[in-house]
């Protein structure tokens, strides 16, 4: 039932281990495929020497980007990566060739024979040489600019004196962050009779993958099937096309099945990961706290190749002056090519950078106007029927105020701090735009067929760790009162389900289903409702019985299958429709946004910089909790990323990612169930959202405890020790 | 991989096993050796497995010292009744990882350890602790301390090809054992060992995560023991621990490739050890 917890259906085997990732699957006769890549950021490739490689024993094939017929490119907005890097390499770990062999053994020692040469060229790691420097691509630096202008600068009161300012400046940096989703990065393929390939991927979003292999191997798309495997989690950007294009080209060489499984410190340097961004801030607000303008410059590095730094860019603008009001804002935003690992899409995408910046921007205004930093919060925050800067105005739910109030007044942690440490107290709020934005054709369908009390549904969307399955089975239990509903994972043979990520399958697909359901339910329950003279709308399908609202009618739940043989229906389900922004960014460029608060408590041991974080207490605007499991564990993975994020993850130097230790369990304040319009029971998406301030918030209260400025991220101990 | 794996059922069996491929590795726990296989780092021709081995696990008595076997695991260790014996050690265990790996890793998998945070070391290096490297010739006693902590991988100075750990001798102590750990960034971390002896005046500080092995502060140890007032034992002045703290650090000297980095090992190597003596010492 809607509202309830319910067992995942690949909860035990996942605990237990027994669950087959990519990485786990076997087929007779497999070869290993291992990457040649390269150790250089930018080089240009002189030449590529395979016969090495093949006297290596149990090496059965090489393939380079001569291999691949013109035009192999791809990426989600633009195809501008070669699967293979082709005459030049554009960051260190870029794939120039790949070896298959007998044994995993063989093809490493294989791709370690394959003579490269390379002729190092100048790199650019800095995303402001950009500008300035030499094109690293034939499309240009720039991936996207949106140079934002929302009102007017406010220098007069409304009596005609001149405003009195508080100004406050900042710079700050957040690093890139690496996905590290529970499975390891694989790819199987197998050749098919017809000359084709089968592809077993843990891809999120099948249809667009399998076109996109297809046109990097030359094969019509139908030729190309794509099977999803069981995902070992997906924050946004998984295995990239490249991989699978390279183990699919090496299946069709060789007539046999080829599999990759990527290394960590592999899938590290391959990119996918969440944009480094470097942010400068200037805010204005007056005496009283209330904010004048907001001006901020914004560059992402988007890495090597395109990805989706044009949409990161598109989702941020909007997000740039957090969840306030805001009179005036001029805010540009970048996304730039680097000779760095590509960017991808990350949970929070782009709102949780600038939620660093912003909500850092918030403190320094408090303690400059010697106000509390809440107080100053909940006098800007936006409400209902107010505007983004990008001059949408929310007609949803905006519940930013009783969030922060939410987590505000929650009871802060029992435990005293230990001794010798300092205790600090953080808040931070953020948003995030959901569903695909700025015009994206966003809709989803589903089918639900019903046979003799059995509910078969099938519909194209993943199950990648986000709790799909069971949200599908708690849908068609609550609308038609069978709670064991085959939900069918297809993969290419189905129409697309679109893009996972920002709450999609949440809204659109089980939108879909709903519907879907909803429409058997009335074709089913009309004849019985005509038989009491009712009609279906007042009857209530519950734990197996049909009852009328008044309580006359308790049937069982069979007769409303009696006289049916076989019901099948589609649904679907459309967002509502956006327009991309202008040159100004401005316009209704997102179909919905997410709002989330969270204070968070750390003890810090001044002499060492090790940071403790005992507590982090959350409020989120859920629309509605469909299922109370699943959204707390949405809620605790955003955390654990978000302090991975602040506090261990430095992809620099050592990549370390965050143990069970250094994330405390986490508190919601308050589940905020103002119902979303337009989305399946009113629920949106949560992952997203909850992220965005866990950053931001566990640096405040790092800079409570030390009077630190800390402008950047990760907090490093040494960054941290107060002497 | 076409790898052999032996499965011994005594320890002879397992010690000729070992003799007959030098080549062999022993795995317990797995939990440093596999990933290492896994990642084609290590390629072993056959792997002796030692988990039917139970003279491994067990440990006793001998006169003034307790023998623990290799086999005892992280979690083991950390019990009641051994951490009585060898608090310093069970501190560390207590600190290892995560519960999974607790529950795996065992002491002769962690002395062999690649990795600089081998956390049994420093201590056993503190306690003048010997490992036990048994071959079909005999047992070798080699004591951690006396090797060199900056030359290299402390595995490869201990053990000679086809021998195998079979345990730790640990002579009892009346006086106290602190153990101090701390996170210095990017999943490195910093560990110091602090035992005094039965004899006033008898100190021994060992530090982990700055060298390859676990480096031993000889002369600051010196020092500290004539700072403290034979009668009681005690501290002449609330001083000295942080003056200790500095000596240390000047001795251990930890290495990292950054300036920014070195410094804050340093500080944290001086902080870990004034924390250390004033635990066990008071003030």
């Amino acid at each position: 039932m809607i509202g309830e917890s319910a067992p995942r259906p690949d909860g035990d085997a996942k605990a237990r281990g027994r669950f087959s990732y990519t990485g786990d699957l076997w087929a007779p006769g497999l070869l290993w495929c291992v990457l040649v890549r390269s150790p250089h950021r930018h080089a240009r490739i002189l030449g590529v020497d395979a016969a090495p490689a093949y006297a290596v024993p149990g090496v059965r094939g090489v393939v380079t980007a001569a291999d691949l017929p013109p035009g192999a490119y791809h990426g989600v907005i633009v195809a501008d990566r070669p699967v293979l890097a082709d005459g030049v390499v554009r960051f260190a770990g870029e794939a120039v060739a790949a070896v298959a062999a007998e044994t995993l053994h063989a093809a490493r020692a294989g791709a370690a024979a394959v003579l490269v040469s390379y002729q190092p060229l100048d790199a650019a790691s800095d995303p402001e040489h950009a500008f300035a420097g030499p094109p690293l691509h034939p499309d240009g630096n720039v991936l996207r600019h949106v140079a934002l202008r929302h009102g007017k600068p406010v220098r007069v009161r409304r009596d005609g004196t001149p405003v009195d300012e508080v100004v406050v400046e900042g710079l700050y940096e957040v690093p890139a962050q690496y996905q590290a989703n529970p499975a390891t990065d694989a790819a199987l393929a197998l050749p098919s009779p017809d000359g084709g390939v089968e592809l077993h991927v843990a891809s999120p979003y099948p249809h667009a993958d399998r076109d996109q292999v297809a046109e990097c191997l030359g094969l019509p798309a139908g030729m190309v099937r794509l099977m999803p495997t069981g995902a070992g989690g997906s924050s946004g950007t998984r295995e990239d096309v490249g991989l699978t294009a390279v183990v699919g080209l090496l299946a069709l060489r060789t007539g046999r099945p080829v599999k990759a499984v990527l290394e960590r410190d592999e899938s590290l340097r391959v990119g996918g990961h969440r944009h480094a961004a470097r942010m400068k801030y200037t805010h204005r607000a007056d005496r009283d706290g209330r904010l004048l303008g907001v001006e901020a410059q914004i560059i992402l590095d988007g890495g090597a190749y395109a990805g989706v730094s044009a949409e990161v860019v598109g989702r941020l603008i909007g997000c740039a002056a957090g969840p306030y009001m805001v009179p005036y804002a001029a805010v540009d935003a970048w996304a730039v090519r680097t000779n760095n690992p590509p960017a991808g899409a990350m949970r929070g995408s782009g709102a949780v950078q600038v939620c660093f910046a912003h909500e850092a921007q918030m403190d320094k205004l408090a303690d400059a106007l010697g106000m509390d930093p809440v107080e100053l919060r909940l006098r800007n925050a936006l409400s209902s029927e107010t505007m983004l800067t990008t001059g949408q105005v929310l007609d949803g739910p905006v519940p930013v105020g009783a969030a922060l109030r939410a987590v505000a007044e929650a009871v802060p942690p029992a435990a005293p701090p230990a001794p010798g440490t300092l205790r600090g107290t953080g808040y931070a709020l953020g948003l995030m735009p959901l569903l695909g934005i700025e015009g994206a054709d966003e809709s989803s369908t589903a089918t639900v067929r019903l046979d003799g009390g059995v509910v078969t549904v099938t519909c194209a969307a993943v199950e990648v760790g986000q709790g799909f399955v069971t949200l599908v089975r708690q849908i068609v239990d609550e609308v038609l009162g069978v709670s064991d509903a085959i939900v069918l994972q297809a993969g290419t043979a189905l129409p697309t389900a679109g893009a996972p990520g920002v709450g999609r399958h949440t809204w659109l697909t089980a939108g879909a289903v709903e519907q879907a359901a909803r429409e058997i339910r009335e074709r089913l329950l009309a004849p019985v409702a005509a038989r009491y003279g009712m009609t279906a709308r007042l009857l209530d399908v519950r734990d197996g019985r049909i009852k009328s609202y008044d309580g006359l009618i308790d049937l069982p739940v069979d007769v409303m299958y009696a006289d049916t043989a076989t019901v099948t229906t589609a649904g679907a389900c459309r967002a509502p429709g956006t327009e991309p922004l202008d040159d100004a960014g401005q316009g209704n460029a997102y179909p919905a946004v997410a709002f989330s608060a969270c204070r968070v408590v750390v003890d810090l041991d001044p002499e060492l910089g090790t940071i403790r974080v005992v507590d982090v207490t959350g409020a989120y605007d859920a629309g509605r909790v469909l299922d109370p499991a699943q959204a707390r564990v949405r809620v605790e993975s955003s955390v654990a990323m978000g302090v991975g994020l602040a506090l261990t993850e430095d992809i620099e130097s050592a990549w370390s990612p965050p143990g069970t230790w250094d994330v405390p369990s986490v508190r919601v304040a308050a589940w905020i169930e103002e119902p979303q319009p337009g989305a399946p029971f009113g629920a949106k998406g949560l992952g997203d959202a909850a992220v965005v301030p866990v950053p931001a918030a566990v640096a405040a209260a790092v800079r409570d405890a030390t009077g630190l400025e800390l402008p950047r991220l990760p907090l490093r101990p040494r960054d941290v020790v107060v002497d | 991989m076409d790898a052999t794996i032996l499965m011994p059922l005594s320890l002879d069996e397992a010690v000729d096993a070992l003799a007959r491929d030098p080549r062999a590795l022993p795995v317990a726990g797995g939990t440093d050796l596999m990933p290492r296989v896994n990642a084609g780092t290590v390629r072993p021709p056959a792997l002796v497995g030692l988990a039917k081995v139970a003279d491994l696990r067990r440990w006793g008595y001998e006169g003034d010292f307790v023998m623990l076997g290799a086999g005892l695991t992280w979690a083991r260790l950390a019990d009641a009744d051994l951490a009585s014996l060898v608090p310093a050690l069970a501190a560390a265990a207590n600190e290892v990882g995560t519960a999974q790996v607790r529950a795996m890793g065992t002491l002769g998998g962690n002395i062999l350890s690649r990795a600089r945070a081998a956390d049994s070391l420093p201590v056993l290096a503190a306690l003048e602790a010997t490992v036990s490297c048994r071959s079909p010739g005999g047992v070798r006693e080699v004591a951690p301390h006396l090797l060199a902590p900056k030359a290299g991988v402390i595995a490869e100075q201990l053990l000679r090809p086809g021998e195998l750990i079979t345990g730790v001798r640990v002579p009892l102590l009346r006086g106290v054992q602190e153990f101090v750990k701390a996170p210095v960034g990017g999943g490195r971390d910093l560990t110091l060992a602090l035992v005094a002896g039965p004899v006033v005046g008898d100190v021994r500080c060992a530090v982990g995560g700055a060298h390859p092995g676990p480096v031993r502060a000889f002369e600051a140890e010196q020092w500290l023991a004539g700072r403290m007032d034979p009668r009681t034992g005690r501290l002449s002045d609330a001083r000295d621990a942080a003056d200790f703290g500095r000596l240390v650090a000047d001795e251990v000297r930890p290495d990292a490739e950054q300036r920014a980095a070195r410094a804050h090992l340093r500080h944290v190597v001086a902080v870990c050890a004034r924390r250390a003596v004033q635990r066990a010492f008071g003030g």
